[in-house]
């Protein structure tokens, strides 16, 4: 809007002052002709005089009667044989004699300075031009300061003193731009106001999560004591639910160290990705059908046959275990999509998940051995922190590759997984 | 395993008094053969410098480097740049090849200036690996970005080299064709057994890599 | 504004190589152009200021005249200056001496003035002035100013000899021509000559110049001196035009002129290309830096500004530079030229010197200079303007556009790097080579010409036998004088047997030759004829322009006759095949004659020729000889000259040419053409080298990346080094290619043409073997030393600092 406002403003300017300055500059040069052509004529009026007074001369005897008569009246007559004469003997009398050419040098002269008069004028007349401009910029350079204030975040309560301008409508505009700037500071003081905010919650919640671990530390204790078979048993069923999930580590853990040893091989062979994928979702069907969460699964008609070698108990197990995960880390009711994207050299799997998400400074370190993360909700769930190892080095192995992003909306993660076609 | 790159004390200092500049600072790291490092750092880091400076393009105004147990700059000018186009495979950000030749020309450019017999074969299947068998006689610029990182790929294998020097290859690249660019750079370097260092500031890569390593104001923090 | 222009400044400081080329481009340019400009100038303004000099200032002179008449003239506007000159007597001596006088402004006119040796002109009433030699021959060994010398004297054949004194209020110079003065003049004051020759008994000659307004060319100036002469009541035959000064001093130089503009012109097209050419090159490079300027809000107009004062600012320093280095090697060269040619010259006039430097030339140059730099920038600031910033940002040079699929090879080296290079930017490589080619195709033209100027055989055009040649000085149309014209010389023959004897038995002289020469009266005009024998006619005919039949045994047969100029043949209203009848003289006869005009040579040194059959046959064979060669062993010219000049020294109407002075006039003709041209055609190929330079330097410019890369997979120096070697010699190669395919046919061509033309010297056409052998070396150099240089500056960035930035 401003600057559209301002080209306008710029376009009306310009154009008065341009006609301005025409009417000026016809105005002088006019003038100057004027004043050239008067005192060309008198000289030429003078250049005849001489010439006539010469051409009478040649006429008569009577010189010292002749001189009498023309100062007395004033004029000089008779004078057409002595022209005659005179052409006779090769003067030409509108042209090359020394009184003409002298005629002639005054005519440039007079000329050549009127000219220069001109220019000088011009000289004037265009620095005054330059100087109004400047004072213009200088008016339009304290509104963009005032902008530029504002965009650093200063802003400051300017009181209404009269603004010096020349420029009535760059005054107008500086004080919309004031209003604008008081808007400004009531939104800054309400952003501040959130951030305060969420500080707190955050030390609230961080709160929160001592309180369960200090009870499974105690209930430990608790069962070192005497306690009553009932008391016993709950403990113990607690313990239960850690042996378990202990339990699922050292599998993971034995699956780790096989693969490390050698002694599990990976045999790759050719054969239909799709189905592979498939298998994995369904033996994971049942887990998200409890938790209600819906798996979809979109790839192109042409990639569902393709290709790729690999060996399909290992792969399977690696997209299962990045399902697993989808489901536990996802509240319930959410998805979890599955995608084929056709590379050049790779075929590209991604896994999205609506879940918790994992936080960027740990995306290097969830492939680690026994990482898990340290949010509440995980620690909820049962893990090893194995699953993501295993699956790289599976990965690895196929001579592909996986990494995790954002999910969609920044919600959840995205793992991508590219397999070689050959 | 092998000790393929190793740096002593290496640093590289720009300026003097008030306008000095330590981009590498006392570097000291070793990579084993085989391993495929991921040197990350912020801009301005120092980690263009340090690539550089492995690859025997820049000189290091104090410390070693040593490649297979050879001082680098202990080699002349020329000496140098013969072991580099027979040890090292580099792959810049951009501009990578010769605009005035055409695909194929510049992926045998290296054999060529080495006077080596070239095993089509191999290269043949490189190609055909990258995806680049209908675009042989293309010019660069009638080529993606992408498709132009494959060439220079394809130009760094070809002479198989024992290490890769990749500089930020995937900078310019959209995210889809960046995966797959690492995933080929790594695929080809564990078949052929070659080492891989490569830059880059986004630490996404990072998750594919073997080793990280990380560097801030010159110095090696990770 | 001043933003603009510290912009437009710094951009040069930052392109240095560009601006450097530019600088040394518009530097050479004006340079050469002042060179012309001042050359054309004082070549015109010499023969303007020194014509009065040497034939003295006056249009003419009316012989004659009363004082009556004198005065009519005074009153016209047309005359501006009148002198009188009055025969006052003669002095009784063996040799012919008349006495004069004249007054301070035919002095003036007729430089007589710059003859004063001692004294001064003769002011008191018996004051006289005369040459050393003509008081040695009276008798005064030692003349001196105040001495008084007695003298018999009458002031016309019909009064009686009386003696008189004189004072001697000055000496003359003498005269330093070869042959020695029979006759001399002497000056006397106007109450002498008053007191000798009543009122009504005086004429005069006067001598005038006319006034400016009077429109007069060298062609009509006789009619305008005749229709002024009738105005003053002078009859026709009174008037005598002083041609040469008329010719030299009105001639406005118009051919001059054309030729110099031309040159000009072609010099400001080749500048123009070439400065556009550098500009343009670099541009791809500029393109982005403009469109950022764009983009942060400069418009359309400040972008042309930009360019335009980037080019300006380095003209303001080319050319003052080029106007100064200009205007020193002009005089220079102007000054050396004129002593030469005057310390061949035997004449002793003493011509003036005139300043070379004309301000107004200067200024026009330098306003010529700054338009050519203006063309120049005008397409690359079109360009620059219309760039969209998005574009500016993604530009990449045109040529890529074209081309996307190469055939290539199959394995890649170094030099299949070369060819590539070169055919990915065939345009630029292919423009740059023919804009030097250009400058060496002039180059072989010209060395064709220069080189085959045979100066032998134009001296012998002047002296056709021997070492000297004696011919008669002769006019055909002398009015004034009527002894100096032929058939009068003729009557009493210097040239006679007994000389023809006495030359003969000069020692150390081994062969006389001599041809005759007859006087023809056709129609009122006097006419010379040459007598061929068989030998002289063969080698007139086989000159150039020859027309009709010019066989010496049909001549004879049908006692033709031949026209000797042909060229003019035409303008002089005749035709082949015409019948001429003409009456011929000899000494003692005149006879008549009729014949066939059978053809015409090119030129020879009369009116016509006939056979010396055809003479016999007209019985016309007594003493007319008109030339005299004479042949002398080569260590004994300087004797035989000194010999000859005595034997010749009381003889009138002689002319003697030695041909060894003929000579080193053709060779130093010769010399000053060569090193004029090749002095042009150095300048001219040094600016299409910036050119060539500018194209290779920017070509490993924009490819600094690239050689950083090639270097980063393994190019070594040396291969890199071999690499743009042989791109260098490759241009070398393609210029010199081209300055041979098309110069050689072309100089040969012009060769021809010059030798049609009957142009100094050319004869036999000989190949320029030397000179194209240094122009292939002199290219080769300068090119290898610019790799040289070249390669030696990419060494010094260091590889990581290439790969990173362009420059």
């Amino acid at each position: 809007m401003g600057q559209g406002l301002r080209e306008g403003m710029r376009k009306k300017n310009g154009n008065n002052k341009y006609l301005r300055l025409i009417k000026q500059v016809a105005g002088l040069l006019l003038l100057i002709l004027l004043f050239d052509i008067s005192i060309l004529k008198i000289q030429y009026d003078n250049y005849q005089d001489k010439i006539l007074i010469i051409c009478k001369m040649m006429n008569d005897k009577d010189g010292l009667m002749k001189a009498s008569d023309i100062l007395k009246k004033g004029q000089i007559t008779n004078t057409t044989q002595g022209k005659e004469i005179l052409d006779k003997y090769g003067y030409k009398l509108s042209g090359d004699n020394e009184l003409y050419r002298r005629f002639q040098v005054q005519e440039i002269i007079i000329v050549g300075m009127s000219f220069l008069f001109v220019i000088i004028l011009f000289g004037i007349i265009y620095a005054l031009k330059v100087t109004n401009r400047k004072k213009t910029l200088n008016e339009l350079r304290t509104v963009e300061a005032l902008i530029e204030d504002y965009k650093r975040g200063v802003v400051e309560q300017k009181s209404y003193i009269e603004p010096p301008f020349q420029n009535e409508e760059l005054k107008n505009l500086y004080e919309e731009i004031c209003s604008l700037g008081d808007t400004l500071k009531l939104l800054n003081e309400r952003e501040s106001k959130e951030k305060e905010s969420t500080k707190e919650l955050v030390s609230d919640i961080s709160h929160q999560l001592k309180t369960p671990v200090a009870a499974l530390k105690t209930s430990f204790e608790i069962l070192q004591q005497d306690l009553s078979a009932e008391e016993r048993i709950e403990f113990t069923q607690r313990c239960n639910v850690q042996i378990l999930g202990i339990e699922n580590l050292l599998g993971a853990l034995i699956n780790i160290s096989r693969m490390e040893a050698g002694m599990i091989e990976i045999q790759l062979v050719n054969q239909c990705l799709f189905d592979t994928m498939l298998e994995a979702i369904n033996r994971v069907y049942e887990k998200a059908k409890e938790k209600h969460i819906e798996i979809e699964f979109e790839a192109k008609e042409e990639l569902k046959g393709i290709g790729i070698p690999h060996d399909k108990k290992w792969l399977c197990e690696a997209f299962i275990n990045l399902l697993e995960n989808a489901i536990k880390y996802s509240n319930q009711n959410k998805k979890i999509i599955l995608s084929m994207i056709k590379m050049v050299t790779f075929l590209r799997v991604e896994i999205c998940d609506e879940g918790i998400g994992i936080p960027q400074e740990e995306y290097n370190q969830i492939f680690q051995r026994f990482y898990r993360g340290n949010s509440a909700q995980i620690r909820k769930e049962s893990g090893s922190g194995i699953g993501l190892y295993l699956t790289r080095e599976i990965i690895s192995r196929h001579h592909g590759t996986i990494r995790v992003e954002p999910g969609l909306n920044k919600k959840g993660s995205k793992f991508i997984i590219q397999l070689p076609y050959k | 395993m092998k000790n393929i790159i190793r740096t002593e004390n290496l640093s590289k200092i720009y300026g003097k008094g008030d306008n000095l500049v330590k981009a590498v600072n006392n570097v000291n790291l070793s990579i084993m053969q085989g391993e495929f490092v991921a040197i990350i750092g912020k801009s301005g880091s120092g980690k263009s410098t340090l690539l550089h400076m492995l690859g025997g393009l820049d000189l290091p105004t104090e410390g070693k480097v040593y490649l297979r147990d050879q001082d680098l700059f202990q080699l002349k000018e020329d000496k140098l740049a013969v072991f580099r186009r027979r040890r090292i495979g580099f792959i810049f950000q951009s501009y990578n090849l010769v605009s005035s030749i055409n695909v194929w020309e510049n992926i045998v450019l290296p054999l060529g200036l080495d006077g080596k017999e070239m095993d089509e074969a191999f290269i043949r299947d490189i190609i055909a690996t990258l995806g680049l068998e209908s675009k042989l006689h293309n010019l660069p610029n009638t080529l993606s970005g992408g498709q132009q990182q494959r060439v220079a790929i394809a130009r760094a294998l070809a002479s198989k080299p024992d290490i890769i020097l990749a500089d930020e290859p995937t900078g310019n690249l959209d995210s889809k064709t960046s995966d797959e660019v690492i995933a080929l750079l790594k695929m080809s370097t564990q078949k052929y057994g070659q080492t891989l260092v490569m830059i880059t500031h986004d630490a996404d890569i990072a998750q594919i890599a073997d080793r990280t390593i990380i560097i801030e104001d010159g110095r090696v923090v990770e | 504004m001043k933003s603009i222009t510290n912009l437009a400044i710094s951009n040069d400081k930052n392109n240095k190589t560009r601006s450097i080329l530019i600088i040394i481009t518009i530097l050479l340019s004006t340079m050469l152009l002042t060179v012309i400009a001042l050359i054309c100038y004082s070549s015109i303004a010499y023969n303007h200021k020194n014509a009065g000099a040497i034939y003295g200032s006056y249009y003419g002179t009316y012989a004659n005249i009363t004082e009556n008449q004198i005065h009519e003239m005074t009153l016209r506007n047309e005359f501006s200056d009148i002198g009188k000159i009055a025969y006052a007597g003669i002095v009784k001596s063996d040799n012919n001496v008349k006495m004069y006088w004249l007054d301070d402004t035919v002095r003036k006119l007729a430089n007589l003035n710059q003859n004063l040796e001692k004294g001064a002109f003769p002011k008191e009433a018996n004051d006289i002035i005369a040459q050393k030699a003509f008081y040695k021959s009276i008798g005064y060994n030692d003349p001196k100013v105040g001495e008084k010398i007695t003298l018999s004297c009458r002031a016309n054949n019909s009064s009686k000899y009386s003696n008189h004194t004189f004072v001697i209020c000055g000496i003359l110079k003498d005269s330093k021509s070869n042959v020695e003065q029979k006759g001399y003049q002497v000056y006397v004051s106007k109450e002498y000559y008053e007191s000798q020759v009543p009122k009504e008994k005086r004429y005069y000659s006067v001598y005038f110049r006319l006034n400016q307004s009077v429109r007069v060319t060298s062609d009509n100036a006789e009619d305008v001196l005749k229709k002024l002469a009738d105005k003053c009541g002078i009859a026709e035959n009174q008037v005598i035009t002083n041609n040469y000064y008329l010719i030299l001093s009105l001639d406005p130089g118009t051919e001059t002129i054309c030729g110099g503009l031309i040159i000009a012109a072609c010099i400001v097209l080749f500048s123009v290309i070439v400065i556009y050419n550098i500009f343009q090159v670099g541009i791809t490079q500029k393109i982005q830096e403009y469109g950022k300027i764009k983009a942060i809000g400069a418009t359309k107009k400040q972008l042309r500004a930009v360019v335009m004062r980037e080019g300006m600012t380095l003209a303001v320093i080319g050319i003052p530079i080029g106007l100064i280095g200009g205007s020193i090697v002009a005089n220079l060269g102007v000054k050396w030229m004129f002593h030469h040619a005057e310390e061949v010259r035997t004449s002793s006039i003493k011509t003036v010197e005139i300043s070379i430097i004309s301000i107004p030339l200067l200024v026009l140059v330098a306003m010529v200079s700054f338009i050519t730099v203006w063309l120049a920038l005008r397409k690359p600031m079109r360009i620059v303007s219309k760039i969209s910033p998005v574009e500016a940002m993604r530009y990449q040079e045109k040529n890529s556009k074209k081309a996307s699929i190469r055939k290539g090879y199959h394995t890649m080296g170094v030099k299949e790097m070369i060819f590539a290079s070169l055919s990915m930017n065939k345009k630029r490589t292919i423009m740059t080579v023919c804009t030097m080619g250009l400058s060496c195709v002039l180059f072989v033209v010209i060395a064709n010409l220069v080189g085959n100027i045979d100066n032998e055989y134009d001296a012998r055009q002047s002296v056709e036998y021997g070492q000297f040649m004696i011919n008669l000085d002769y006019s055909l149309d002398d009015k004034a004088y009527p002894e100096n014209n032929l058939d009068a010389i003729l009557k009493k023959n210097p040239l006679d047997s007994q000389l023809i004897q006495d030359i003969q038995s000069l020692e150390g002289v081994t062969s006389v030759r001599t041809r005759n020469i007859l006087t023809m009266r056709i129609g009122k005009k006097l006419n010379s004829v040459l007598v061929l024998d068989n030998e002289g006619f063969e080698h007139l005919g086989e000159g150039e322009n020859g027309k009709g039949n010019l066989d010496y045994d049909t001549a004879v047969k049908k006692d033709a006759i031949i026209f000797g100029w042909s060229y003019f043949i035409e303008d002089y209203g005749f035709k082949l095949n015409q019948k001429i009848m003409a009456e011929f003289y000899d000494a003692k006869d005149t006879v008549s004659f009729e014949g066939e005009l059978l053809g015409s040579f090119g030129n020879c040194d009369t009116d016509w020729a006939i056979t010396d059959k055809t003479c016999e046959k007209l019985g016309l064979e007594h003493n007319n000889v008109g030339y005299i060669w004479v042949d002398c062993k080569k260590n004994q010219i300087i004797k035989v000259k000194k010999e000859l000049e005595e034997l010749l020294r009381n003889l009138e109407h002689i002319e003697i040419q030695s041909y060894q002075d003929v000579l080193s006039m053709s060779r130093l003709g010769t010399e000053i053409l060569q090193l004029a041209c090749y002095a042009i055609l150095l300048i001219i190929g040094v600016i299409g080298f910036m050119n060539m330079a500018n194209t290779i330097i920017m070509g490993i410019i924009t490819r600094k990346r690239e050689f950083g890369v090639l270097q980063a997979i393994g190019m070594t120096n040396k291969q890199l080094n071999y690499m743009l070697q042989m791109e260098g010699i490759i241009f070398t190669f393609g210029t010199v290619l081209i300055a041979i395919m098309v110069g050689i046919p072309a100089g040969y061509g012009v060769f021809q043409y010059g030798r049609s033309h009957g142009w100094m010297g050319l004869h036999i056409y000989h190949f320029p073997c030397i000179e194209i052998f240094i122009m292939v070396v002199l290219l080769l150099v300068m090119q290898m030393v610019l790799s040289f240089l070249l390669s030696r500056n990419i060494r010094k960035e260091s590889l990581v600092e290439r790969i990173r930035n362009q420059e």
